[in-house]
């Protein structure tokens, strides 16, 4: 499982230079049956990232760019009478797809963000009266750009909690830059070159095997201290709840399991937590890293 | 059963208890204080039997201060012992007879370690203990009883049990922890039946040795050669006022004169009396700390003798002895116009006679012809010249009025004579080798002065009893009724039942043994045990290692279980905290891979070590597959190898 892992993060880092970390974090969201999402500016390679995603995984693409104008139904799809049949048709939206890149997601209006977050969290969809399921695996990418940029409506943090993992891809070091100007890595174009690494029933198996991932007691007390250091510390206006503490669990077995042990480690556990908790904890991007090391170096690791 | 209904039961037994405890310090408490605690069980016993409802607060409250009342009428401050132990009591009983819940009876249970103890102040000899001990024994199961609802019976049975084995540790803790002084000292909470008083009246005296206590046991080594009488001279009453014969101010004067040893050693063990006085035969000097010597040749202690004492005593001789004026006129006092019978037969004697020893017959010709006899309750002469009607009229009474009649007599003369009181003889225990002396051996007689020569022993009973001198009173056959007629209920009133006696000598010899090895095992007799148990040098060493192996085996044992239950820091993680102390203190917040690397680059040498206990270490602890043994041992290895590296 580390070399099916290791194959799909390294063909992506061919197309995403230099961000091999963020790249295993939208694996093991992927692992963990999660949604995700990227916090950046444009340009930085989101689209290409997901993209790219589903290309490797041999999964269903569909990309959506939120608008302000955008509607419910532009996602969902809609009923067209069929006058033939005499019947109406259900023409399924965009989201009836394994991967969707919601682009940009905070510039269309709260109604459609959360008709999203909805199909997201139920992975089915209600067309007048009738409930359509979302295909196996879903698997939502969201992008959204800094808040404080013009036209965006912030999602609600209740709707945050939706994604499993927050993540940023930031600028590429110098090295990669080059490299891009040079034109040495992938080309979009070549997005559907890359070859696919697994197969439906090798995902899902993937899935299945991340919660067999050991969990030691040690660790899950490290995952408890950390997250009620965030409840009891006095240093947060939303803590982190409950589901905050699963996903931690969770996502830290997936990252063991990319780094090919069947056990999970602390330092797991630091790995994925910024991205667990970043949203969740209300924390804009650019100041994640400082409140995460605040957090490390106030709770003990325990052996 | 719920806890609730044993709560009844159990805290009725505890009242009893106090109960008991009251009736057997009766002597100390005084009968009102006695019969108030005993209400206090009737009142418990009336509520247990659902005669009356339980007290309310306000009703606590009454009886409460009800008893402060009682017991500071009763015993009042002068007894600042006496009445704190009993308040304590009093308190403890209305708190167990206010109880409701398992929680306030087991504070009650948890303070009657405290209380019962308490009666060791009062009485300290083998029978207090045991008793203490049963008091203890059926505490620890009523605390089992009513936290773990099982039955007495079997709580007994397990308070046993652990009693019996903490007795073994505390006597080892008795013998080997070094023994320091007490801090302080109880005042004296003793009050004796003393035989002997610092100021003394015979003649108003009816009945004589009402008590078998023991006041002191006296281990006189066969190299002593002394022989009986053994006269312990106690208390010298040089002092006479025509009625009572006095303790001069000068009992508690150090000795200043010259003297010199006359003889072997001696010891002896007095029970505490509350007074300073000690017993000694002849004149005395003693080596034991806070024993001094007066200038009669009496020992005295300058604090009471609130605990039992073992002290040494030496026989010696004061040199230089001659009476100064004022002795000499202290000596033959006497005031006007007492007793002219008695004087006027004193001057008659003197007149025909040229020495003291002549004199001393003629009066004991005047005993022996008008067939005075010995008596314990003779009748008591009140009026102003009792020796004149002692002498001429009842002709019968004890020590005392001999002792007291002679010195009158004799001061009458012109001899300078003065009354001691003491103990005489004491019953000999030949299985051990030592002498008992109880209250009835008290006994009074004479010393008188003959100039250039010192003073002299007189005891005119002797004359009229001469079997006194031999022995205990308890062995003396002339008085042998009267004597057992006094005692009362005593075990040694029956002690003709072959029997009876056995067992008195029996709890006798138990209580010596308890006294000698128990209360007074102080410094020397532990340094002087700890020698006899473990021989010279060759044979001290190996008995004290493996002494000390059984403790280091019992320390580690305990030790062992308490990590077991409470710390549970695996062998591994101890080993990756002492690695990562090399490093510095902040590496227990990194992870096992942070502090590798941390470690790594202070390290570099390292490298390689560190890497495979790494492995080993995040196997151990993290992943569901245990390491192998050789692993294990591999890691223990590793773990050990790079602390020593890394100190180099």
């Amino acid at each position: 499982m580390n070399k099916t892992t290791e194959a799909i993060i390294n063909q992506l880092s061919e197309l995403i230079l230099g961000k091999e970390e963020q790249i295993r974090l939208a694996v093991v969201c992927l692992l963990c049956k999660g949604h995700l999402l990227i916090e950046d500016l444009p340009g930085m390679g989101k689209t290409t990232l997901s993209h790219g995603l589903a290309n490797v995984l041999g999964l269903s693409y569909q990309r959506v760019q939120f608008t302000s104008d955008l509607l419910p139904a532009d996602i969902t799809g809609s009923s067209v009478f069929n006058t033939q049949q005499q019947s109406f048709d259900f023409h399924p939206g965009p989201i009836f797809s394994q991967v969707l890149l919601a682009d940009e997601i905070n510039r269309a209006s709260p109604k459609t963000q959360s008709a999203l977050l909805e199909a997201m969290e139920e992975r089915q969809v209600t067309v007048d009266g009738k409930t359509h399921p979302l295909p196996e695996p879903f698997f939502v990418i969201a992008t959204q750009n800094p808040l404080h940029q013009s036209g965006t409506h912030p999602l609600p943090e209740s709707q945050l909690d939706r994604f499993f993992l927050r993540i940023s891809l930031g600028y590429p070091d110098e090295h990669a830059e080059k490299s891009l100007i040079l034109g040495n890595n992938l080309q979009r174009q070549h997005l559907s070159e890359l070859s696919c690494v697994l197969d439906l029933t090798a995902l899902a198996a993937l899935q299945q095997t991340v919660v067999a991932v050991n969990l030691s007691e040690s660790v899950v007390q490290y995952i408890i201290n950390l997250v009620n250091f965030t409840r009891y510390s006095g240093q947060f206006s939303d803590p982190l709840s409950p589901r905050a503490s699963i996903a931690l669990g969770l996502a830290t077995r997936a990252y063991a399991l990319t780094q090919g042990r069947d056990y999970a480690l602390p330092d797991d556990v630091q790995a994925v937590f910024a991205a667990v908790a970043g949203h969740r904890l209300n924390v804009s991007a650019n100041e994640l890293d400082d409140v995460v090391k605040g957090i490390f170096d106030n709770v003990a690791v325990v052996l | 059963m719920t806890s609730d209904k044993l709560l009844e039961p159990q805290t009725l037994l505890t009242t009893l208890l106090y109960g008991l405890v009251s009736i057997l310090l009766l002597n100390s408490f005084g009968l009102v204080f006695t019969c108030a605690m005993l209400l206090i069980v009737l009142f418990k016993l009336a509520i247990y039997k659902k005669l009356v409802k339980g007290p309310s607060e306000k009703m606590i409250n009454l009886l409460a201060f009800t008893i402060i009342l009682v017991v500071f009428v009763a015993i009042g401050f002068a007894n600042l012992v006496e009445m704190f132990v009993s308040l304590l009591l009093g308190a403890c009983a209305l708190k167990t007879i206010q109880a409701k819940t398992k929680k306030q009876a087991m504070s009650v249970q948890l303070l009657n370690f405290f209380v019962y103890p308490c009666f060791f102040i009062f009485s300290q000899n083998v029978l207090s203990l045991l008793f203490v001990l049963a008091l203890l024994v059926i505490n620890l199961a009523q605390m089992l009883w009513i936290e773990h609802d099982i039955e007495l019976r079997s709580a007994m049975k397990q308070a046993t049990k652990h009693l019996l084995l903490a007795l073994p540790l505390a006597a080892i803790m008795v013998v080997l922890l070094p023994k320091v002084s007490p801090f302080w000292q109880l005042p004296g909470a003793k009050k004796t039946q003393t035989g002997l008083s610092e100021d003394i009246d015979p003649f108003e005296i009816s009945e004589l040795s009402r008590s078998d206590e023991l006041v002191f046991r006296a281990i006189l080594p066969d190299s002593a050669q002394m022989k009986p009488p053994f006269y312990w001279r106690t208390l010298i009453h040089d002092k006479f006022d025509g009625k009572r014969w006095r303790v001069s101010a000068h009992h508690d004067v150090p000795l200043q004169a010259p003297y010199r040893a006359v003889g072997a050693s001696y010891t002896v063990i007095a029970r505490p009396s509350g007074k300073t006085w000690l017993y000694n035969l002849g004149q005395a000097k003693s080596a034991t700390r806070g024993v001094n010597t007066n200038h009669f040749g009496t020992l005295f202690m300058q604090n009471h003798l609130s605990s039992s004492m073992e002290y040494q005593v030496t026989p010696i001789h004061v040199s230089g002895i001659g009476l100064v004026n004022w002795q000499y006129r202290l000596n033959t006092a006497l005031p006007e116009e007492i007793n002219p019978l008695a004087t006027a037969m004193a001057m008659r004697w003197d007149n025909t006679t040229d020495n003291t020893a002549d004199f001393i017959k003629q009066m004991k010709q005047y005993f022996i012809e008008h067939r005075f006899s010995y008596s314990l309750m003779p009748a008591t002469i009140s009026d102003r010249d009792s020796i004149d009607t002692f002498l001429t009229e009842t002709r019968e009474g004890f020590c005392g009025h001999y002792a007291a009649s002679a010195a009158f007599m004799m001061r009458a003369a012109g001899i300078p004579a003065r009354l001691v009181s003491g103990y005489l003889g004491g019953e000999y225990n030949e299985e051990r080798g030592y002498y008992s002396v109880y209250q009835y051996d008290a006994h009074a007689w004479v010393e008188y002065y003959v100039p250039q020569q010192g003073w002299y022993r007189l005891d005119p009973t002797a004359w009229v009893a001469p079997d006194r001198l031999i022995g205990s009173l308890s062995e003396l056959t002339e008085v042998e009724d009267e004597f057992k007629d006094n005692l009362g209920l005593s075990l040694m009133s029956y002690s003709n039942l072959a029997l009876v006696n056995w067992v008195r000598l029996q709890i006798e010899q138990l209580d010596y043994q308890w006294t000698r090895w128990v209360l007074n095992f102080d410094h020397q007799k532990q340094s002087r045990l700890l020698r006899d148990l473990f021989g010279q040098y060759h044979r001290l060493l190996p008995a004290l290692s493996v002494f000390l192996l059984l403790i280091a085996i019992f320390i580690a044992r305990f030790w062992y279980l308490q990590r077991k239950q409470l710390i549970k820091l695996p062998e591994a993680v101890k080993l990756h905290q002492a690695i990562c102390r090399l490093a510095g203190e902040e590496l227990h917040k990194l992870t096992p891979s942070q502090a590798l690397f941390t470690l790594k680059s202070q390290y570099p040498g390292l490298s390689q070590e560190l890497e495979e206990f790494n492995q080993y270490f995040v196997k151990s602890r993290f992943s569901r597959a245990q390491l192998t043994k050789a692993e294990a041992t591999r890691m223990k290895a590793l773990g050990r190898l790079i602390i020593k590296k890394a100190k180099k």
